[in-house]
């Protein structure tokens, strides 16, 4: 048991995410094909506009089902839409962020464009503190927008005319998985711009930009899109009472700033938070780089009902970071 | 579909629309007559539900008598007074269903809520002019919610067919990847397959007709399938494109042989076989979008974006960094 | 005046070194390179053509200066003789430490017989920042490191970063060697490793002793001079022993010996005063925080893309981020790391020693015998010099502390 722990305390995770990404990418992807169907209230973005998804994002259904008549809320609709969203919270609870750092196909796809910077040995981007605080609050919108329009549509919100149901389902229409993830199974017909009206045009084309945006962002910054995504705030409503956690021995912590430098969120937090021993935060996506990062023995410790399952020590900081450039 | 392929098609329909059939056919439609179209509530796939008098909701169809989806009159009568009512739910039960006549014509109901197709079928047999004629009029009902999820969606998407006790049918058969969120948009090919007592039949005459009145006549082949392409019949100006539109179109099938023998004390000479199904479709969804434009809009952000960032950092290679501040009081 | 001083740093040198090897008993072998390392002081030893570079506290980014070619030389000097040099150069109540580096630094004696190319000096303390203005005096030149005063901002950070990202460029042009991935990562691979064996003896000293305090901070100081990779491959071979002598429960005292936290200002060969005559007391230093040994080696660089892009600034976050200078405002950090070092190495007190005349350590040991104090550890607080003036009180206010944690223990 004990060399157990410390085999796995001492393993290189960010190898094993990264196989891990691969496996889950191809569940995710092309899983369809081999009539493979999770779940459709997936914490993650499995897009059901790739035909061969193997499960369906969550957000797809939520829009649709928040898509009702304030009566229909109090009737079978709220129902359905309560129990969709226990489904999601149950793969919220159990795995909490890890979704995104490990199950997310759109996030796979970011780090193998960071993968591919690195290669070209191109800077990276990092936001200043006071941007990132202003970004991070962009999913919280897209959240809100993404509940309010669909009602919107189905009722009128604040006297107004009714939304066009051309805007429907918002936040998909604007969706870089929409457009990308379909490209892998060779589908390129969610490349388009929808001339007929002009809330389908305007959606569509910022469904272009948004995906243009996506891939040079995400060349530039690690995760460039995990900071806006509005599944990663729905997310971190379990991350505090979820399963699977990050705890943090403040006591042991010398505030070195390994685990930030490493972040490829940029979570500031992680290294100066040295009061909360539940250390995930909501643009934290648990790939657990910062437990790589930490030299110091117990200090990030990876929990699963309360049982360390994954912590940093000082041999494993030395396996994978130092001793591997011996010089000649 | 191309324009060319349009156009072609268009002209092949003038000619032989000619030729077209002008029996009278009884069909099921879920298209409420218009001026009652606000009281109903409209489901998924146009599906169309009424409440009954104990408060529950009901499916209804109309019965609708004429070849032309649009021209079609709603009937206040059927051939005969007591046709067949059959209705199988999708977990392959029968339940009732109800003929019953009010303010919009004669009209379908039955109740059920369950995940997939509902067959209904009208069924009736008399003799007229010598002739048995055996009418089925036939709809597929999808009913299905998003919320109910989409447990063993693929098996429930098969069709079924009821040899026994429907003795001439026309089947549609699924398109590629259908699945309960597809709607049939025009550029389509569809396939219908006749069969008569469950065996696929040939030579018999199909034919279908759209909103726009547009027909198209076809004889089975040996498969008993008659594959059809949904023309395209929506062309609104640009201001008012509803790329939700649904328009209807109706399929009948036709078949008659010589057979002589008697029903209920009456001869005949030959049998008539007559099925109708009804169906819609919605405009293809590349409608008025367009590929190009997507892609040089992606393509163009790309670099553009790239090119901030750029500068920004030959920017940020400048030593000195003022603050500023608001002068305002 | 030179060579006047000089003879006298070596009978000093040569003194401390004695009293360390003839007081105390059942020393590790492998403690004898140490000890000869010392003894050869100022022994020129050939460094392949390679120039030195100077550095005058744990702040600089020796990583850099490794990647360059060059060798760094911690030219920090504990050496009273050297003390009384400088002390014309400073006011009356200046820190011995600084009085002594200069004097060093003014009469040309280096460890090692170096000639420095540059002389690196963070500005950490008022001392550190006027050195700097002193360069006529001396003959090298000085290059002023920016330590911003605090560590909590980012703006601190990434001023820091342009510091070091600009020391980076300096030194290349000093050493006339372009900086590169390859050597650079070479770099941090070769500092990690002297780390790694540096963390494997504290490890060992968290368990019961197996060698004395002043040894250990004879290895760490060792470290100011001798060649990195010496170095290393020594202190593993003295770990290994060590470990060994702990499996065959071969203590160099007993349990009953009070376990002792050394803290403040740094005993810099030869000033060892101070742990020495803590353990001829009957104690036993089992840590130190001292910039001259563990804060030194002690905090790792983690870098998460090996290209320059990254790496530099992942070498200025270790030298700011985890640092515990007094001179940093505000620095809890270094009270939740004292009370950490306390709980891991089962420590019975703390003394917390402050040069006279390091206003940074004075003002700090307030809060830090408070804070200790919540946490029930004792603590003495000392303020002493390189002279030996004061010795007859020191032994009488240590005797009674020992005596006091003896007490306790029993
Ligand atoms: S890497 Fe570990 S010790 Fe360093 S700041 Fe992060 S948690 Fe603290
Ligand atoms: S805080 Fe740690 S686990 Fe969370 S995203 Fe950053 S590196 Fe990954």
């Amino acid at each position: 048991m004990k060399k157990i722990r410390a085999f796995i305390n001492n393993s290189n995770i960010s190898k094993f995410r990264f196989y891990f990404q691969i496996a889950a990418f191809v569940l995710f992807v092309y899983g369809g094909y081999f009539y493979v169907t999770i779940s459709e209230k997936l914490p993650t973005f499995a897009c059901p506009f790739n035909k061969g998804s193997g499960g369906t994002c969550y957000l797809m259904p939520l829009q649709h089902q928040l898509h009702m008549t304030w009566s229909r809320f109090i009737g079978p609709g709220g129902i359905h839409l309560l129990k969709g969203f226990l489904v999601f919270a149950c793969f919220g609870l159990v795995f909490s962020k890890a979704w995104c750092g490990y199950l997310c196909p759109l996030g796979t796809i970011q780090d193998w464009i960071t993968k591919l910077r690195k290669v070209l040995h191109i800077r990276f981007s990092k936001y200043g503190e006071t941007t990132f605080k202003g970004l991070k609050k962009i999913k919280y919108i897209l959240l809100f927008l993404l509940i309010i329009i669909p009602l919107g549509v189905s009722n009128s919100l604040l006297w107004l005319p009714k939304f066009s149901h051309d805007i429907f389902p918002p936040f998909c229409k604007i969706c870089p998985g929409r457009i990308v993830l379909p490209l892998f199974t060779g589908d390129t017909s969610q490349i388009y711009i929808d001339f007929s009206t002009k809330t389908a045009m305007t959606m569509t084309a910022l469904g272009m930009i948004v995906t243009g945006i996506f891939f040079t962002g995400s060349f530039f910054k690690k995760r460039f899109f995990c900071l806006f995504c509005p599944m990663s705030a729905l997310l971190y409503i379990f991350s505090k009472v979820a399963i699977l956690r990050l705890n943090k021995n403040v006591a042991k912590c010398t505030r070195c700033g390994n685990c930030y430098r490493v972040c490829d969120v940029g979570i500031k937090e992680i290294a100066d938070d040295v009061i909360n021993k539940n250390i995930v935060k909501d643009d934290c996506m648990l790939c657990l780089k910062c437990v790589e990062a930490c030299p110091e023995e117990g200090c990030l410790e990876v929990s699963f009902f309360n049982i360390p399952v994954f912590m940093s020590t000082e041999t494993g900081f030395f396996k994978r970071y130092c001793l591997r450039n011996e010089i000649k | 579909m191309r324009l060319k392929d349009r156009i072609l098609i268009a002209i092949f329909l003038l000619f032989f629309a000619e030729g077209a059939s002008a029996s009278e056919n009884i069909w099921l439609s879920n298209t409420p007559p218009k001026k009652i179209s606000k009281k109903i509530r409209h489901g998924m796939h146009g599906v169309s539900f009424i409440k009954g008098n104990d408060g529950r909701e009901k499916k209804i169809l109309w019965i609708r008598s004429g070849s032309f989806p649009v021209e079609s009159q709603y009937a206040n009568c059927t051939n005969t007074k007591n046709p067949v009512i059959f209705v199988c739910s999708p977990d392959g039960k029968l339940i009732k269903g109800n003929v019953s006549h009010g303010l919009w014509g004669h009209v379908l109901t039955f109740e059920g809520n369950m995940e997939g197709f509902y067959n209904v079928y009208l069924f009736e047999r008399f003799v007229e002019e010598e002739t048995l004629n055996i009418v089925v009029a036939k709809a597929e009902v999808l009913s299905h919610k998003c919320s109910n999820g989409h447990a063993g969606m693929r098996k429930k998407m098969l069709h079924r067919t009821f040899n026994e006790e429907i003795p001439f049918e026309i089947v549609r058969e699924r398109i590629p990847g259908e699945d309960f969120h597809t709607f049939l948009s025009s550029g389509d090919d569809v396939t219908f397959k006749v069969l008569l007592k469950g065996a696929p039949l040939e030579y018999s005459k199909v034919m279908l007709s759209t909103q726009k009145r547009w027909v198209n006549n076809l004889k089975t082949d040996i498969n008993g399938g008659a594959a059809f392409q949904l023309v395209g019949d929506y062309y609104p100006r640009f201001k008012e494109i509803n790329k939700r539109n649904i328009h209807n179109f109706l399929v009948t099938a036709e078949y008659t042989v010589k057979k002589s023998g008697s029903y209920q004390g009456i001869p005949y000479e030959r049998i008539h076989y007559a099925g109708t199904l009804g169906g819609s479709y919605i405009p293809s969804k590349t409608m008025y979008t367009s590929y190009l434009y997507g892609l040089i809009l992606l393509i163009f952000v790309m670099p553009a974006v790239a090119t901030l960032i750029y500068f920004y950092r030959e920017h940020r290679k400048r030593p000195y960094k003022e603050y500023a501040f608001r002068e305002k009081d | 005046m030179n060579e006047k001083a000089k003879i006298r740093l070596i009978i000093e040198v040569k003194k401390s070194l004695k009293e360390i090897m003839d007081d105390f008993s059942d020393v590790p072998e492998e403690m004898g390179y140490f000890y000869e390392r010392f003894r050869a002081f100022f022994e020129e030893t050939p460094n392949n053509g390679k120039k030195v570079i100077a550095t005058m506290c744990i702040h600089v980014p020796v990583e850099l200066i490794y990647a360059v070619g060059a060798i760094p030389l911690r030219v920090c000097s504990g050496a009273r003789s050297m003390a009384e040099i400088g002390e014309e150069f400073f006011p009356a109540k200046a820190c011995p430490l600084i009085k002594s580096t200069f004097g060093a630094l003014y009469l040309n004696i280096f460890p090692m017989a170096a000639a420095p190319a540059m002389i690196i000096n963070p500005t950490t303390c008022d001392h550190k920042k006027k050195i700097g203005e002193m360069a006529e005096d001396i003959d090298s030149c000085f290059y002023t490191l920016e330590l911003p005063p605090t560590k909590e901002t980012e703006e601190a950070r990434f001023y820091w970063h342009m510091v070091v990202k600009k020391l980076a460029k300096e030194l290349e042009r000093v050493t006339g060697q372009r900086l590169t991935r390859k050597k650079l990562k070479a770099a941090i691979g070769i500092v990690s490793l002297a780390q790694a064996q540096l963390r494997r003896l504290y490890n060992i000293r968290k368990g019961n002793p197996v060698i004395w305090g002043n040894n250990a901070i004879l290895v760490a100081n060792a470290y100011f001079f001798d060649d990195i990779a010496n170095w290393t491959d020594r202190l593993s071979r003295l770990n290994d022993e060590l470990e060994d002598r702990a499996r065959r429960n071969q203590y160099v005292v007993g349990q009953e010996a009070p376990r002792i936290l050394l803290a403040g200002s740094p005993s810099i060969f030869p000033n060892m005063t101070l742990p020495v005559m803590i353990e001829q007391m009957g104690g036993i230093v089992v840590a130190e925080e001292f910039c001259s040994s563990s804060r030194s080696l002690y905090d790792m660089v983690a870098v998460d893309e090996w290209s320059l892009y990254d790496m530099i600034p992942a070498i200025a976050d270790r030298y700011l981020k985890p640092g515990i200078c007094p001179c940093f405002t505000p620095n809890i950090d270094r009270k939740r790391r004292l009370l950490n070092i306390a709980g891991d190495f089962c420590i019975d007190g703390v003394i917390y020693n402050s040069f006279a005349g390091c206003q940074l350590y004075q003002m700090e040991s307030r809060h830090v015998e408070k804070i200790l104090e919540q946490n029930g550890i004792p603590m003495l607080y000392l303020e002493t010099d390189y002279t030996s003036d004061n010795t007859g009180q020191l032994t009488t206010r240590l005797q009674a502390f020992m005596e006091l944690l003896q007490d306790q223990k029993s």
